[in-house]
């Protein structure tokens, strides 16, 4: 008999003890707290590697030595979209080399290749020095993260560079740079509520940045080089920020946060500011600053009440709410980064170029806005000339020996044409419309794009079109962008994904009204070809046909039915209006919510109440031409109140994160939707 | 009682989900289809939701789930594991979770009714035995392991199966393929059946190596050797010892690949048919029926299910088709079927195009909306199979997609590539267009049912293309027979495939020929096609002549010039979720 048959009923009993609801977190824990063998720590921090000094980025050195140039891979073609669009990084000439690294804020998001960090830097700099005097490798790459820029700039050092410049912070988050006793003490924590994890978070990101910080500086010394890190801002005046609503609280009080928060809108918009300001300081008051909401409020109102330095405080605590999250909605320096980079950089020898304070010496103390930034965090070519004569002034010195003031720079320096930040204007909305900016922020930016190149009147007719594509890539609009312009088409390539939106679609509908007419009506033939219900089911619970924003993609997360965070969950239905609708709904309530019916409502209107259970119910509901518009409907599924205590929310995400496992996000949750169908019943199928 | 029922397999690899009403099997589909993920292991909620709408169901209308294994002897298993010496991974707690499966079922996907568990042999057993169509038969089922069970052995009438005997892990005839698939540079849970294609070109000359670490024993029992596996231990199949023991190094992944390996590939073969025919005849001994249904991931070893059939005892095989852990999902099924109403479920199994199937009109809208020229035959198929039919003459590669989408790893009809299999140097145009894969490995024949006899050496249906047999044709098919002239035959009948069927009737009439060559419908490294824009992505992609896409024809010559560098940068696929430097066993 073999060892594993005298083990087999002792390891057979301990299964079944382990097989009960607490068993895999016992497992969990008992290894975390090292009563079971665990995996060998790592004897390096996490970025370090082994540098072969022959890859760097997508690109690989070709051939032997330091003449050799670095080609990009073939292999890693699907990164290439993330990179700037250059085949080869020849060998270091003559010029002084400096390596940029960063973000997609660095990769010039929106103007990239038309203008960019780089190109604005080496302009910058060749008018003060020559232009045969100073070469800028772009190495920005999109999404990444604080590990990856480590890497990267080690890394980057086999280029030989002379100075790097780091333009990085918005990638950020302390959540995904955790290790693994810090989980244990997050799950610990969340079951007293996510303000406690807040700060955790907040301690352990200046922790983690004043390492990075600390690395680069390493980096630098040991190569001999100078090392400038562009400290990143927010776009606080600009960018409205997003409220998914409040996620589960120690104690009972989301009812009074969500009535807070409906008051503080409807004071808002009547202009009654005392009333706005005490819901927002009860908004804070009962979430203890882990919602952008309250401090949003307070912001707008210290706005209206000309009191900016009130604004910016408030705004930069609407900014920092969410950095509990693993993935905030935006990417966002928060302030936590930036303090902790600001206190380590001269220590570790690293150049600091502080653009919150650039941008407010520009702005001459008003708020950074859209001036400076196309979303949230990118920037504008304003703002990239801004920052890249803050970043130059250093170098100057550094490299050149040359004092020279950047506001003398930056009128030196280079800016990109007017059709360039025309595409960048049509980008930025189609990006904010993903993020769920107000139609009249889109609209803006469409009409800013068309004034500034007219001839972008077909590119936003494709756009439209490329918006109620379900296979958008695959259309004749796709191929005719890519006739036009491919390297436009390029980035409507990669951020398709964004583009399915009907805020958008309105807002170039309205913008091309008097230039091209005809938009509004192929927009409606192209929507009600690609969703229109007919005589098949419509699944709407398909986020290509039916979703609103990013923020509702989160009730798809795990794949198998839609989950509602919100008392209100909204989809699309495309129709001709002609005929009845039949819709077909299975549904159930979360634990925890008031056994009242769930309202349908079809543009606003009441259609239908649901009698509810926390078992599956499946109903059909047959929607009158009267109450259907042609085209876009909005259909509105609205839940009951929830009586869940917050502690039993708390506690499961707590249990989800001992077990390793991404918690779903730590809201509340009113209703699931396992089905959800639409067809038309005086249709007959045709094959 | 009319039970709905779904059967889910995950977690290993190749999650799958099926639905049986009333015990007929309605739909069953592989999670990797929806999710794009090779091999993907996760709960399988696209294929879940997929059953649904099969069936025109709502997860209301559910009587009973039921998961293909049993979670608490697989955590005793993991447990044991790791008391021999298995370290704990970092994410040890997630994979270790018993209550993993319940939870998943409840949470992700929705259902709140009585979950069913069922042995992950038991599972095989019913896969294959209720859907055979025997009314009696023994049961083999042979895999890499499941909780304990590696090998079971049993017997099976009307809706009763027992199984009688077991061998246990760690001694496994799939865990002892896998460790040489290993040391032959494949991946594990992926590459055996390359051994299995790169055997007939090797000799047995190190088949008493192998035999060394297997032992075969009284009854159904055999013993690995264990001094030459490391799976115990560490994050390798194999041991030093048996590197030593074969006298070479491992291959390199990716490196070339000399007659040493071809010769280990063969001896591994020779030596798991040995011991497959020897436990066979056991089984015969103990079961004296004339049926015998197969199943677990060494049942799609088609060479081993061929010499089973000759030289076995038995007159008929059955085995699923989707034989690996993905079928386990129709033996759960069934097995709850029969928990809940005492009767036997299914009816033998005449076809596996159980996946999703696209109307006519959104291919349409498909290819109207896009910057296409695509010939509509809609409603003239004679049409439509003459042109198709003159582009294999003409030594064109098609991509074809029709119906219902096949469940198991085998393209049947429904997601293929089909080419003329008497061009010599179809095989290695195929691979350059579209496969990418080892020039070594031979394409499989799809043939008339009612032709095979004169061309294979076949005596009955094989609709499934899970046996093997000789090429006997007087046509000349250098691109589907394998260097031991053998074949991996697939007989297309009128009746379950009429218009694949009618398509190779119509390559005849062309050409003499009652034979394609059919391959499955993806890139390698990726899962098959499912959707019609998933067709037409791997279309431009590869450099396919000719995409059938229902009745709509596209040439590639009408494909936009920009497309092919486009989508081959955009749409690169998503890497295996699966490990495959050792098998799966958490």
């Amino acid at each position: 008999m073999r060892p594993y048959e005298q083990l087999k009923p002792v390891v057979g009993r301990l299964a079944e003890v382990l097989a009960g609801n607490d068993g895999a977190a016992i497992l969990a824990l008992m290894q975390r707290a090292g009563l079971l063998a665990a995996p060998p720590a790592a004897a390096r921090a996490p970025w370090e590697k082994e540098d072969d000094g022959v890859r760097v980025g997508v690109w690989a050195r070709r051939g032997e030595g330091a003449a050799a140039p670095f080609v990009r891979r073939e292999s890693a073609q699907k990164e290439w979209s993330l990179w700037a669009d250059v085949a080869e990084i020849p060998p270091k000439g003559k010029r002084k080399r400096i390596a940029l690294l960063g973000e997609s804020v660095a990769r010039g998001f929106y103007l990239d290749p038309h203008f960019s960090p780089s190109i604005a830097l080496e302009g910058t700099l060749a008018a003060a020095v020559g232009r045969d005097a100073v070469e800028v490798v772009d190495l920005g790459r999109i999404d990444l993260t604080r590990r990856g820029l480590l890497e990267l700039a080690q890394a980057a050092l086999a280029l030989q560079p002379d100075a790097l410049v780091i333009m990085a912070g918005n990638n950020w988050s302390p959540v995904s740079d955790l290790q693994a006793a810090d989980v244990s003490e997050v799950a610990q924590l969340l079951r007293g509520g996510v303000a406690p994890v807040k700060a955790f978070l907040e301690g352990r990101e200046a922790q983690f940045s004043r390492l990075a910080v600390n690395f680069i500086g390493r980096l630098a010394a040991q190569a001999g080089i100078p090392a400038v890190f562009v400290l990143p801002e927010y776009n606080l005046a600009g960018w409205q920020p997003e409220v998914r609503g409040v996620p589960f609280l120690a104690d009972r009080s989301s009812t009074r946060w969500d009535a807070a928060w409906e008051a503080a809108q409807a004071a808002l918009a009547k202009g009654d500011l005392e009333a706005a300001e005490a819901a927002g300081r009860e908004l804070l008051d009962i979430d203890q600053g882990i919602v952008g909401a309250g401090p949003s409020i307070l912001a707008q109102c210290a706005l209206k009440r000309g009191r900016p330095d009130e604004a910016r405080r408030h705004l930069e605590m609407a900014r920092d709410a969410e950095i509990w999250m693993s993935l905030p909605l935006t990417p966002r320096v928060c302030g936590a980064t930036q303090r902790a980079i600001r206190a380590a950089a001269p220590a570790a020898g690293v150049e600091l170029v502080d653009l919150p304070e650039r941008f407010g010496e520009y702005l001459e103390g008003a708020l950074p806005d859209d001036r400076l930034f196309l979303d949230f965090c990118h920037l504008s070519a304003e703002g990239m000339r801004v920052s890249m004569a803050a970043a130059a002034q250093p170098l100057l010195r550094l490299l050149w020996g040359k004092e020279r003031s950047w506001r003398a720079l930056l009128a030196e320096g280079p800016a990109p044409g007017g059709p360039a930040q025309a595409r960048a204007q049509l980008r930025a909305a189609l990006y904010a419309s993903w993020h769920g900016q107000p139609t009249s922020a889109l609209e803006a930016r469409c009409a800013s794009a068309l004034r500034d190149d007219p001839a972008l009147a077909d590119t936003m007719l494709d756009v439209l079109e490329l918006c109620h594509r379900r296979l958008p890539l695959l259309s004749s609009a796709f191929n005719r962008l890519v006739a036009r312009d491919a390297g436009d088409a390029r980035w409507y390539g990669t951020f398709l994904f964004a583009m399915q939106h009907a805020g958008l679609a309105d807002a170039i509908v309205r913008t091309l009204a008097p230039v091209r007419p005809q938009a509004a009506a192929r927009c409606e033939e192209v929507r009600r070809a690609e969703y229109g219900v007919g005589a098949a089911e419509r699944d709407l619970l398909d986020p290509r046909s039916s979703v609103h924003s990013r923020l509702q993609l989160d009730g798809m997360v795990g794949g198998g039915y839609f989950r509602a965070y919100g008392r209100e969950s909204r989809f699309f239905l495309t129709c001709d209006g002609t005929g009845p609708v039949l819709l077909r709904i299975t549904y159930r309530l979360a634990p925890g919510a008031v056994a009242e019916p769930v309202e349908i409502k079809l543009n606003g209107a009441p259609v239908q109440r649901l009698e509810t259970g926390l078992g599956w119910s499946t109903a059909s509901i047959e929607l009158s031409p009267r109450a259907l518009r042609p085209g876009l409907n909005e259909l509105v599924v609205r839940w009951p109140a929830l009586s869940v205590t917050g502690a039993e929310g708390l506690a499961a995400a707590a249990r989800k994160v001992e077990l390793g496992l991404a918690p779903e996000p730590p809201y509340p949750l009113f209703g699931m939707i396992h089905a959800l169908t639409a067809r038309s019943p005086s249709l007959t199928p045709r094959q | 009682m009319a039970p709905n029922i779904v059967g889910i397999s995950s977690y290993f690899h190749d999650s799958a989900s099926c639905l049986l009403r009333d015990g007929t099997l309605v739909a069953a589909a592989e999670e990797e289809r929806f999710s794009r993920a090779k091999h993907d292991p996760g709960i399988p909620a696209g294929a879940f939701r997929y059953c649904l709408r099969e069936a025109g169901l709502t997860v209301a209308d559910l009587d009973c789930v039921a998961y293909y294994e049993d979670p608490v002897k697989k955590l005793a298993r993991q447990l044991w594991m790791s008391a021999q010496g298995q370290p704990l991974r970092a994410d040890a707690a997630r994979r270790m979770d018993g209550g993993r499966p319940r939870r998943e079922i409840r949470d992700l996907l929705g259902f709140d009714g009585e979950v069913v568990f069922v042995d992950h042999h038991q599972a095989h057993a019913a896969s294959s035995f209720y859907y055979s169509g025997f009314p009696d038969a023994a049961i083999l089922t042979v895999d890499g392991v499941g909780e304990w069970a590696t090998t079971t052995y049993g017997r099976a009438e009307g809706a009763k199966i027992e199984l009688f005997e077991e061998v246990s892990f760690p001694d496994s005839l799939g865990l002892l393929y896998s460790a040489i698939t290993a040391y032959l540079g494949f991946s594990v849970n992926d590459g055996e059946y390359k051994v299995m294609g790169l055997a007939p070109y090797g000799t047995p000359r190190y088949a008493s190596q192998v035999r060394q670490l297997v032992e075969l024993k009284e009854d159904g029992q055999y013993r690995l050797d264990m001094k030459y596996f490391d799976y115990l231990r560490g994050n390798r199949m194999y041991s030093d010892a048996l590197v030593e023991l074969f006298g070479q190094p491992p291959r390199e992944a990716e490196s070339d690949i000399h007659q040493f390996h071809q010769d280990v590939a063969r001896s591994l073969q020779a030596v798991l048919e040995e011991v497959l025919l020897d436990k066979v005849k056991y089984l015969h001994r103990k079961v004296p029926s004339e049926n015998l249904c197969m199943a677990g991931g060494v049942a799609l070893n088609c060479v081993a299910n061929g010499v089973i059939l000759r030289e076995g005892p038995f007159k008929r095989l059955f085995v699923q088709p989707a034989a690996g852990d993905s079928g386990g999902a129709l033996g759960a099924a069934a097995l709850a079927h029969v928990k809940l109403t005492g009767r036997r479920p299914g009816h033998r199994l005449e076809h596996v195009y159980l996946g999703p199937a696209f109307r006519n009109d959104e291919v349409r809208e498909l290819v109207e909306a896009a910057p296409l020229k695509a010939h509509d035959f809609t409603g003239r198929e004679a049409d439509l199979l003459a042109a198709t039919a003159q582009r294999l003459a003409e030594g064109k590669v098609i991509g074809w997609f029709h119906g219902r989408m096949e469940f198991g790893p085998r393209a049947l009809g429904g997601r293929s590539i089909l080419a003329d299999p008497r061009d010599s140097g179809m095989r290695d145009r195929i691979n350059a267009l579209v496969k990418m894969r080892e020039a070594f490995r031979p394409f499989a024949p799809a043939v008339l049912e009612e032709d095979a006899a004169a061309h294979f050496d076949l005596d009955h249906s094989s609709p499934f293309m899970l046996e093997t047999c000789d090429v006997i044709s007087p046509l000349d098919l250098p691109a589907i027979t394998h260097v031991d002239r053998s074949a991996r035959v697939q007989t297309v009948s009128a009746k379950q495939s009429p218009r694949y069927h009618a398509l190779i009737a119509a390559f005849k009439r062309l050409t003499g020929c009652p034979i394609l060559l059919n391959t499955s419908f993806n890139m390698r490294d990726e899962p098959i096609v499912c959707t019609p824009q998933e067709a037409l992505i791997c279309f431009v992609r590869s450099q396919i002549d000719c995409l059938v896409l229902e009745d709509f024809l596209i040439d590639r010559a009408d494909v936009p010039d920009s497309w092919p560098a486009l989508f081959r940068q955009r749409f690169t696929g998503k890497p295996s979720v699966v490990a495959h430097d050792v098998y799966t066993f958490l």
